[in-house]
């Protein structure tokens, strides 16, 4: 035990702040009418936007969970501080998971061309694929999928929960267990799902880092969400322990693993454009011409460049204010990033079977619909789930080195 | 950290010792004679070190035809060789780099000696390319215009090997700064404790002056952290650019979007191999086994698990997307080619050594057995040699062109030179741990609980046994 030992903090049980309430219930009501207006306007790009919002908040709940199960299984200490907030986040798997099988119920065939019977069967390409581009495969496989993610979340979060009666070590250990087996599960599933989910909207097109693309984006939106919600909550008085060594970490997590995203974003264009072959560079030449070009750059921009050059000074780390701007950039980053994977893939498929008529990037009340509706949600279920455990894992064996985190 | 759980174990065993104990038991290889383990290892590296490196002045002179290359395999042995030697190195820039920014404070007794063998690895890495130039005395054409009556002819930057030139020397430096800079304080500390006036001189020197005040520990950490910060991305670029000597083509098996973070995880994977074959040897001959502890071996061989999975999960990714393409070429060279062609062998070892072996790790007995963790690492590096061979070779063997499909195999010239660039690494890591201190003393000093003054509780062993 250290020499300095900190009392436990006093912690003011979890009530929704009223900002919350009121920003959530804006956010649902814009977001409903933006979505019907969608639906009304044109049902392809009403669904594209619900798979934009889907797979984004799938993403949060997911990045959480891997942070999670990766700093426990890692013996981390720093995190305990936040811990329950990143357990919050976790438990929103359910709500993501009725989304993506609306869309495999009802929205399959606005958004994948090989979900089309006519095109399949005049495609001897996709015919070859048809094993895991069918889609009764493509829902058993959403249920399966949400089936393992929500088991071994529920499982760290039980484990996390039972230690705050009795501080048994035991629990530590079994989340370092739990924890591992996530992620291996992680890693397959993650590789699947973003290839049922995203890559096979160009059916034609493939590439092996993907999956590692998408994990990467998760995981730099989850941390930005994670900033976002522990400074919100500080200002409404709780997470009083959260201090600017914290802060420090959060502003390290943001700096380099958007940098890293920026590593896998940029070995991917750098080999396709570099090999230059028809059947890899259709994807990039999609998201570069009709008017693309502008969020192409923009994308970069957000998710890498300005949080980099903002985050490289220390004090910029430090700075409350500062990493909420950053944090709010990386949110509409990772926006803006599936949004340019799904729109270009969807608005070309509405064209060539759909008969719409569109050239470039729409935005419009349409595309703000699904992804606002989702975020107050989001906040609404935060507001329940945060108090649901206490906000301190009191009795958790690394507590201490998480209140004297110092830089 | 002023406060340390209860549940981590202690990073300096043996009965907590005194400050001046740890610095005693690291500077004693360095004063005393070596003993006869140390000759036992020492004088075969040093034969096969002498004997490849006569072989490659055999090959520079007589030619590249010494060696079993054709047509149509034009890569072999030598840049298998040059890609596990580099992928070695990059354990030693993660542990003292990624693992500082990470704040692990277990790296301190290991981050000397996996420095020291990052540089070695580096060289012994470029050695390949240079010799497999034939003529190596135009290597600085690498850097310098080629002249000719047109003007001056630059290498072209498009190419990756050329990338590699630059990412690779430019590790080699960073990797020399960091690991010297890291030294200055623990070659004081020998030049203040020897008595031999030569010696005295001579580590003075090397010590630049280091006089220990405040003003030289302040200056030491603030640009400890600002390398630490440079070295950690090269931990990435290198063998990303590696990679990309491979995926920037269009050979099936080598162009695939993967291969950056896919090579950077095998290179951590053999590279904490690498480190922990040497360590496992040196605790145990140099009496340091309460500075690597077991609790080291455990951590580094958790590590080799989760790289070594996620070496897994991109060869099934491959797999998965070969399949998916649709591309028959893709079909061919995986599933075909490399699983049930004339190669299958080494891609089954492959298989065995990076895949299958490795999951006993999962368990801690397993990773505390000290003799199987030693095979282990072998394993892995065996497994990882053939990694690359497997890339390299089954991708050219059977290109596009039937006609033009042969076998390689190599001939003695290779086999001796890819052994000489053995004995060389183990030689000067051998000479290495006699006259440098192979761990950090100050760094394991502040480690230590005797420097903490804190009593570990008794439920140390509890937490280990649930």
């Amino acid at each position: 035990m250290g020499a300095h030992h900190h009392a436990i903090p006093e912690e003011k049980p979890w009530v929704m702040p009223g900002s919350w309430m009121k920003t959530a219930i804006v956010l649902i009501l814009v977001g409903l009418a933006g979505t019907v207006y969608g639906f009304m306007d044109a049902s392809w790009r009403g669904w594209s936007n619900v798979l934009i919002a889907g797979v984004y908040f799938t993403g949060v709940a997911l990045g959480a969970a891997f942070q999670f199960a990766v700093f426990s299984f890692t013996n981390g200490g720093w995190w305990i501080g936040v811990k329950r907030v990143m357990e919050a986040f976790t438990t929103f798997l359910p709500i993501p998971m009725l989304v993506m099988l609306a869309i495999g119920l009802f929205g399959m065939h606005e958004l994948y061309e090989w979900s089309v019977p006519e095109i399949m069967d005049n495609d001897p390409l996709l015919q070859r694929k048809a094993l895991l581009l069918n889609e009764t495969g493509w829902l058993v496989r959403v249920v399966f999928y949400f089936a393992v993610w929500m088991t071994t979340t529920f499982l760290m979060r039980k484990f996390s929960r039972a230690q705050d009666a009795t501080g048994d070590v035991k629990y530590t250990i079994f989340n370092v267990r739990v924890g591992a087996i996530h992620t291996v599960f992680y890693g397959l599933t993650v590789t699947f799902a973003s290839l049922d989910w995203l890559s096979s909207l160009e059916p034609h097109w493939f590439s092996t880092i993907f999956g590692v693309y998408q994990f990467i984006g998760m995981f730099v939106c989850a941390a930005a969400f994670l900033v976002l919600f522990v400074l919100s909550m500080q200002k409404a008085g709780y997470l009083s322990w959260i201090t600017e060594d914290h802060y420090h970490d959060f502003g390290k997590m943001m700096f380099a693993f958007g940098t890293f995203w920026a590593y896998i974003w940029v070995s991917q264009y750098i080999l396709i454009w570099y090999a230059n072959m028809p059947e890899e560079t259709g994807f990039y030449i999609a998201r570069q011409n009709d008017g693309w070009m502008a969020i192409f750059f923009l994308n970069l921009a957000c998710n890498w460049v300005l949080p980099f050059l903002i985050l490289m000074p220390r004090n910029n780390k430090r700075n409350p204010k500062i990493l909420a701007l950053v944090a709010g950039m990386l949110i509409f980053g990772h926006w803006l990033d599936l949004y340019l994977q799904v729109m270009p893939a969807t608005s070309h498929f509405a064209v060539h079977h759909h008969g719409a008529t569109v050239h470039g990037p729409l935005f419009g009340l349409q595309e703000l619909g699904p992804i606002l509706l989702l975020g107050g949600v989001f906040i609404l279920v935060m507001g329940k789930m945060l108090g649901a455990a206490p906000l301190l894992a009191k009795k958790d064996p690394y507590l201490q080195e998480s209140l004297a985190h110092h830089q | 950290m002023s406060v340390t759980s209860h549940l981590r174990e202690p990073l300096v065993t043996g009965g907590n010792p005194k400050l001046a104990d740890i610095t005693d038991a690291v500077i004693k290889p360095m004063q005393s004679k070596p003993n006869k383990l140390w000759w036992l290892a020492f004088i075969p590296a040093a034969i096969l070190f002498v004997a490849g490196f006569t072989t490659m002045g055999y090959q520079i002179s007589e030619g590249i035809g010494t060696w079993g290359l054709n047509k149509t395999v034009g890569w072999g042995w030598d840049i298998t060789n040059f890609v596990w030697w580099v992928g070695i190195g990059h354990a030693g820039t993660a542990i003292s780099a990624i693992l500082f920014l990470f704040r692990q404070r277990w790296r301190t007794a290991i981050n000397r000696s996996a420095e020291a063998m990052t540089i070695l690895a580096v060289i012994c890495a470029a050695i390949f390319p240079v010799i497999h130039m034939g003529r190596p005395w135009f290597g600085w054409w690498w850097f310098a215009p080629l002249p000719n009556m047109r003007g001056p002819l630059w290498v072209n930057f498009r190419s990756p090997l050329l990338w590699d030139f630059f990412a690779i020397s430019t590790y080699f430096s960073i990797s020399c700064v960091f690991w010297y800079f890291g030294l200055l304080p623990d070659i004081a500390t020998f030049r203040d404790r020897t008595n031999k006036k030569v010696k005295k001189i001579i580590y003075g020197v090397l010590s630049f002056g280091w006089s220990g005040s405040n003003r030289d520990w302040s200056h030491y950490e603030i640009v400890y952290g600002i390398l630490a910060g440079l070295a950690a991305p090269l931990v990435l670029s290198v063998h990303t650019i590696v990679s990309m000597d491979f995926a920037t083509s269009v050979i099936p098996g080598w162009h695939t979007t993967i291969f950056p973070p896919y090579f950077v995880a095998g290179a951590l994977f053999s590279g904490f191999a690498m480190v922990m074959t040497l360590l496992i040897i040196s605790r145990k001959t140099q009496n340091m086994e309460h500075l690597i502890t077991i609790n080291h071996i455990d951590n580094m061989a958790k590590v080799v698990l989760a790289t070594g999975m996620l070496v897994g999960l991109a060869y099934f990714t491959e797999f998965l997307i070969g399949w998916y393409s649709g591309s028959n070429y893709e079909g061919f060279i995986f599933f075909s080619s490399r699983m049930k062609g004339p190669y299958a062998w080494a891609y089954w070892i492959m298989i065995s050594c990076n895949v299958i072996s490795p999951q006993i790790f999962w368990f801690r007995r397993f990773r505390r057995n000290l003799p199987l963790v030693f095979v282990m690492t072998i394993f892995v590096n065996i497994g990882m040699w053939f990694e690359r061979f497997v890339i390299i070779v089954t991708s050219l063997n059977r290109d596009y062109l039937p006609s033009s499909w042969s076998m390689y195999s190599p001939t003695w010239v290779e086999m001796l030179e890819y052994g000489g660039t053995l004995g060389f690494f183990f030689t000067f890591y051998l000479l290495f741990v006699r006259f440098l201190p192979s761990i950090a003393i100050a760094e394991v000093k502040s480690v230590a609980a005797y420097a903490q003054r804190e009593e570990h509780a008794a439920s140390i062993e509890e937490a280990q046994h649930v």
